[in-house]
């Protein structure tokens, strides 16, 4: 009994085993997500460049616009230093307002660029969960027929086991009754035949062969 | 050959062992009787059988009932050994050693009705417990109380273990 569960859990193992590593290698080939990796990587480089396009204009544009005030500058070399103050203070915010309105552009291009991501990333989640609903109730399915057939399989093999070992051990514990009673009985007899035989004295021995001599003339056998 | 001369040997011999001894001295009376030239062969045979054998010669002698050539002797006796061996026997099994009384009670009681006495063949065998076997002319009854208690013994300890069960 303890072996036919045994060989049983065996089985169930070996075969779960073979079934999760069918599923292993389906998920890998259905997780492959290098493409969509690919498309990241692609478009954090598109952004880095525009990034990169975007801040190098915007220097550029101040630096152009400062080298452009300082040369007017030149012209004027008798003008005050509260009037360089200003002029200083006036470029610095002009500077200052390209690069915010560059930054806001940068910042619409970032938000479009996030929004190609979410919805990269949203596909492939899409994908995957799809995916894995496929693989998951199919293999889910194949799982359920492989366990019930496994259920029923043991269960079989478990029926015949239990039935081949209840008919042995009732044929074997028929077979201990029949050996004990017989040296019961055989322990009984002796015992009770040697009480009886010392109890009888001789005249009653003679009387009892009379006895068995009148019945076996009456019987006519001699 | 006329028989009922040879019954007169075979009075009180109800056992098998006295038949061996009248077997024995008959067949030394033959032996004897071409040996001896002696008129009276119970003169001869004297000390060599027993005291019963001699009488019952010496009686027939008395009687002329006894051939007197040895050959004739001889024949007469060998017709005495044929006539005992062809002897009813009834073999017993007996749980005790019988008395020859008791021997001789059994021998009367089987010779009740009967023409001629049965030589019995008695052994002793404890295990029967009580009462008798019988086997005559080879059939076998078995009279005695051990199957009988294995029987009651069989009825009892099934009815017990049938009430366990």
């Amino acid at each position: 009994m303890f072996q036919i569960v045994l060989i049983s859990s065996l089985i169930i193992n070996v075969i779960t085993l073979i079934i999760l590593f069918a599923f292993y290698q389906s998920q890998k080939r259905v997780l492959d997500v290098s493409p969509f990796i690919r498309n990241i990587h692609k478009l954090r480089g598109m952004t880095a460049k525009k990034e990169e396009k975007i801040l190098r204009e915007a220097v550029e544009k101040s630096k152009s616009t400062v080298d452009a005030t300082l040369t007017e500058l030149e012209g004027v070399e008798s003008l005050s230093e509260e009037a360089k103050h200003d002029l200083q203070k006036q470029t610095q915010e002009l500077v200052q307002q390209i690069i915010s309105k560059d930054s806001e552009v940068f910042q619409n291009i970032i938000k479009d660029i996030t929004e190609a991501y979410k919805i990269e990333l949203q596909n492939l989640n899409n994908l995957q969960k799809e995916e894995y609903s496929k693989l998951f109730s199919s293999s889910k399915a194949l799982l359920e027929i492989e366990i019930a057939n496994l259920s029923q399989e043991v269960a079989r093999i478990s029926t015949e086991g239990k039935a081949k070992v209840e008919a042995e051990l009732s044929a074997y514990k028929q077979k201990v009754k029949t050996d004990l009673d017989q040296r019961v009985f055989s322990v009984l007899s002796d015992v009770a035949k040697e009480t009886i035989g010392q109890s009888i004295d001789i005249n009653k021995h003679e009387e009892l062969v009379m006895k068995a001599l009148q019945k076996a003339k009456n019987e006519r056998f001699i | 050959m006329d028989t009922s001369v040879f019954k007169e040997f075979t009075t009180n011999i109800n056992t098998v062992d006295k038949l061996n001894e009248l077997l024995t001295d008959a067949s030394e009376a033959e032996t004897t009787s071409f040996a001896s030239s002696a008129k009276h062969l119970s003169a001869s045979i004297k000390g060599k059988v027993s005291k019963k054998f001699e009488e019952i010669i010496r009686n027939l002698e008395a009687r002329n009932e006894l051939p007197k050539s040895p050959e004739d002797r001889s024949k007469f006796f060998e017709g005495l050994k044929e006539y005992l061996q062809k002897l009813p026997r009834i073999s017993l099994e007996l749980a005790f050693n019988p008395t020859e009384k008791f021997v001789n009670k059994i021998s009367n009681f089987l010779k009740e009705g009967s023409d001629s006495t049965p030589i019995l063949d008695i052994q002793v065998k404890p295990n029967i417990l009580a009462g008798t076997t019988i086997e005559k002319d080879g059939v076998f009854k078995d009279y005695s109380y051990t199957t009988r208690l294995d029987q009651i013994l069989k009825q009892k300890y099934s009815q017990r273990t049938n009430e366990n069960v």
